[in-house]
C-alpha cells in the first residue's frame, strides 16, 4: 500500500514522516524544505514525503511533483498544521473531492486548543495518531463533495465551510508576534539582516573553532612524526604523510568552523527567520532579476550547492528559477570554504573571521554583477511577482537542532571522504610516477609533465607557469576541496609553504577569486543539467569560467600597480 | 481603491482580483484572497515593496505589482 504524506509547505510533514519511518529527513522553518519526493518501504507499505503544497493547481516544480503524483496513492495521510488551520483545510477539501481514502494528522497541537473530535466530524474523517496501523485501518473516503462546475464558486464554496469549521473548533486566534516589529521594520530589517549574518560568520571562525582547527591540525602533525619515525620504506611515508594525512588534515581542521557555521544556519532555519529574509531581500533581489525566494537558495547553497540548487523549485517564476540555479552554484559552499579558509589563514593570520565575511561580501557582489548580466542579455523577458508565505516564529528545539547540524556535519564528512583519501592517493602517485610507470621527481612525473603544458593557461593572473596551480584548478573541476590539498600535496612535495607557491599575496588573491567563480564540482554540473538542461548549462559554465578568468587577470594587474 | 494604496494597519474588504494572469489570479483566491474577505497591510520593506498582508489569521508578503490589481474597499 502506498501512503502518502500531503500538506501545506512547512505544516510538519517530514516531521511525521521522519517519526513514521525513522528516517532523518531534513526539516526546516520555511516553506520548500522538501523539493523532491522520498519514499520508505516498512513491512508492506511505501511511505511517501512529497513537498508541499498549498492547492491542487501547482505553481512550482515541486508542487507540481506532488500533484502528479497523488493519483498513484492508496491512501492519502493530510497534515494539518492547526496553527494554519485555514490555510490547510482548504487543501483538505480539495483532497477530498479526489475520492482516495484518507487519514488527517494533526502537527502542532500543542499551540492552540482545538476540537479534534468536532473536527473529524465535520469533515467526515478521522483524524489519527502517528501510527501506521491506525492510519491504515482508518482511511476512508468522506462524504462532503466541493465539486462545481464554475471553479470560483467551488473556492468560495469551500472558504464558506472553513469558516463554519473554524468558529466551532478553535477556541482561540493567534495572535501577531510583535517580534516582526523590529525584524521586519522598513528601515532596520536590512542592517540587522546584515548584522545576523556577521554574526554568524564571526561566531563560526573567529570564536572556539580557531582553537579546535589549530588542536586538529596539531593532533595531525604530531601522527605525522611519529609516522616519520617507523622503520618503514620513505615511499609509505610520503604516501601516508603527503599524500593523505597532510591533505585530510587540513580539511578535517576545518570541520569546527563549518560545524559552527551549520549550527547557526540551522538555528536560523528553525526560527522562521529564512521566510523574513526572502521579504527582506525581495524588492533588491527582483531589480537584478531573482525573487526575494533566492536568498533561501543562496543560504542553503553554503552548505552545499546541490540542495541549494534544488531549493530554486520554489521560486514560481522558470526565469528567476534559472539564474538562481544558476548562481547558487557560486555561493561559497562548505568546500570552497576551505579554499578560503587556508588563504584567510595565510593573508590574514589574525581576526580571520572577519576577513572571511568579507570576502562572502565580495562572493554576493560578483554575484549581483553575474544576475544582473544575465538578467540583461540573456533572461531579459523576465516578468517579476512575489508571493510569499511569512511562517510563524518557533522557539528552537535544541535537541532538533543539534540533530539537524549532526546530519548535515556527518554528510559532508561522508562526502569529503569519499572523494578526498582516494583522489589524495591517486594525485600522490601522479606526482611520483613517470609516463613509463618508474618512480621520479614532481618534475618528471605524470601531473608535472601534463600540467607544465597547461601552466601557461593561468600565467595571466598568477605571474609565473605554475604547475602546481593548475593541477589545483584542474582538480576543482572534481571537488572543490580537491584545491586545498592539491596545494599542500605540492607545497609538501617540493619542501615549500602554500604560500611560497605563488609569486606574491595579490597572485594569491587571484587564484583564489578565480576558483570561487569559476566552473562548479562535477555534482553540481549534474545537478544543474537535471533543472535546467544541458544547453544552458554548458552556455553559463563558458560565460562563469571567462568571468572568472577576466576578474582574476583584473585583481592581479590592480594589485601588482597597488 | 487598490490595495497597494490602502494605508498601513487599516483594514479592508476585497472587492474584486482584477489581474490578467489567471496563474496569479488562482494562486491568491486559493489563498483566501476572495470576494468580501478583510484583510490588512501589516508590513512594507524597504522601497514600499513587497508588503505583507494579514490574511484570515496568516501573513502573506506579496510584491505590489500584484496588489494593484486588487481592489478593495472600507
Amino acid at each position: 500500500m502506498r501512503i502518502g504524506l500531503i500538506g501545506n509547505q512547512n505544516s510538519g510533514k517530514s516531521t511525521i514522516f521522519n517519526y513514521l519511518t525513522n528516517s532523518r529527513q531534513q526539516v526546516g522553518n520555511w516553506a520548500g524544505v522538501t523539493v523532491d519526493k522520498k519514499e520508505v518501504s516498512i513491512n508492506d507499505n511505501i511511505i511517501v514525503d512529497l513537498p508541499g503544497v498549498y492547492s491542487l493547481n501547482g505553481y512550482t516544480i515541486e508542487e507540481n511533483i506532488t500533484i502528479n503524483y497523488i493519483n498513484k496513492l492508496d491512501v492519502i495521510v493530510n497534515v494539518l498544521d492547526v496553527t494554519n488551520l485555514s490555510r490547510g483545510l482548504y487543501l483538505t477539501l480539495q483532497l477530498i473531492d479526489l475520492n482516495i481514502p484518507m487519514v488527517i494528522v494533526l502537527t502542532k497541537q500543542d499551540k492552540v486548543n482545538i476540537n479534534v473530535s468536532r473536527l473529524s466530524l465535520l469533515l467526515d474523517i478521522s483524524v489519527v495518531d502517528k501510527s501506521i496501523n491506525e492510519i491504515v485501518n482508518k482511511a476512508r473516503n468522506s462524504s462532503l463533495n466541493f465539486k462545481c462546475e464554475n471553479e470560483d464558486q467551488a473556492i468560495s464554496k469551500r472558504y464558506d465551510y472553513i469558516d463554519s469549521i473554524l468558529s466551532s473548533v478553535l477556541d482561540e486566534c493567534k495572535e501577531n508576534n510583535c517580534v516582526d516589529k523590529i525584524i521586519l521594520n522598513k528601515y532596520l530589517s536590512i542592517p540587522l539582516f546584515i548584522f545576523v549574518m556577521f554574526i554568524v560568520y564571526y561566531i563560526s571562525f573567529n570564536t572556539i573553532s580557531v582553537y579546535l582547527n589549530d588542536i586538529i591540525n596539531n593532533w595531525f602533525l604530531f601522527i605525522e612524526s611519529k609516522i616519520s619515525t617507523l622503520s618503514i620504506p620513505p615511499f609509505y611515508i610520503s604516501l601516508i604523510n603527503d599524500g593523505i594525512l597532510n591533505s585530510l588534515g587540513v580539511v578535517v581542521s576545518f570541520i569546527p568552523s563549518i560545524s559552527l557555521l551549520y549550527l547557526c544556519l540551522t538555528f536560523l532555519e528553525t526560527t522562521g527567520y529564512m521566510s523574513r529574509i526572502s521579504f527582506i531581500m525581495d524588492k533588491m533581489f527582483r531589480l537584478i532579476g531573482l525573487n526575494g525566494k533566492s536568498i533561501i537558495s543562496f543560504i542553503m547553497g553554503t552548505s552545499c550547492s546541490v540542495p541549494g540548487i534544488l531549493v530554486s523549485r520554489t521560486i514560481e517564476n522558470t526565469d528567476q528559477r534559472y539564474i538562481t540555479a544558476l548562481l547558487t552554484s557560486l555561493i561559497p559552499c562548505s568546500a570552497k570554504m576551505t579554499i578560503i579558509m587556508m588563504f584567510a589563514k595565510i593573508l590574514f593570520p589574525v581576526n580571520t573571521g572577519i576577513y572571511i565575511f568579507f570576502i562572502y561580501i565580495i562572493s554576493v557582489f560578483f554575484i549581483f554583477l553575474m544576475a544582473f548580466i544575465l538578467r540583461k542579455w540573456i533572461f531579459y523577458n523576465t516578468t517579476n511577482y512575489y508571493i510569499n508565505e511569512i511562517t510563524d516564529y518557533e522557539i528552537p528545539n535544541i535537541k532538533k537542532v543539534l540533530k539537524i547540524t549532526y546530519n548535515k556535519i556527518t554528510s559532508f564528512l561522508k562526502r569529503v571522504s569519499k572523494t578526498l583519501i582516494i583522489s589524495s592517493i591517486v594525485i600522490w602517485f601522479l606526482y611520483n610516477i613517470s609516463f613509463d610507470f618508474s618512480f621520479v621527481n614532481m618534475d618528471g612525473s605524470i601531473l608535472g609533465v601534463v600540467s607544465r603544458k597547461i601552466a601557461f593557461l593561468f600565467y595571466p593572473f598568477l605571474g609565473k607557469n605554475s604547475y602546481e596551480c593548475a593541477i589545483a584548478i584542474v582538480e576543482g573541476f572534481v571537488a572543490k576541496e580537491r584545491v586545498t590539498s592539491s596545494l599542500l600535496i605540492s607545497s609538501k612535495l617540493n619542501d615549500m609553504s602554500v604560500a611560497e607557491l605563488f609569486n606574491n599575496s595579490v597572485a594569491m588573491y587571484a587564484f583564489l577569486i578565480f576558483n570561487l567563480f569559476c566552473f562548479p564540482c562535477i555534482s553540481s554540473i549534474v545537478t544543474l543539467k537535471k533543472e535546467i538542461g544541458l544547453r544552458l548549462v554548458l552556455l553559463f559554465l563558458v560565460f562563469q569560467t571567462f568571468f572568472a578568468y577576466v576578474v582574476a587577470i583584473i585583481i592581479y594587474h590592480i594589485g601588482i600597480l597597488l | 481603491m487598490t490595495l497597494d494604496k490602502v494605508k498601513l494597519h487599516k483594514r479592508v474588504k476585497i472587492v474584486r482580483l482584477g489581474m490578467c494572469d489567471q496563474k496569479v489570479k488562482r494562486r491568491l483566491q486559493e489563498l483566501g484572497f476572495i470576494r468580501n474577505q478583510i484583510i490588512e497591510k501589516i508590513f512594507v520593506a524597504l522601497f514600499n515593496d513587497p508588503i505583507v498582508i494579514k490574511i484570515r489569521n496568516y501573513s502573506v508578503a506579496i510584491s505590489v505589482n500584484i496588489l494593484k490589481d486588487i481592489e478593495v474597499c472600507e
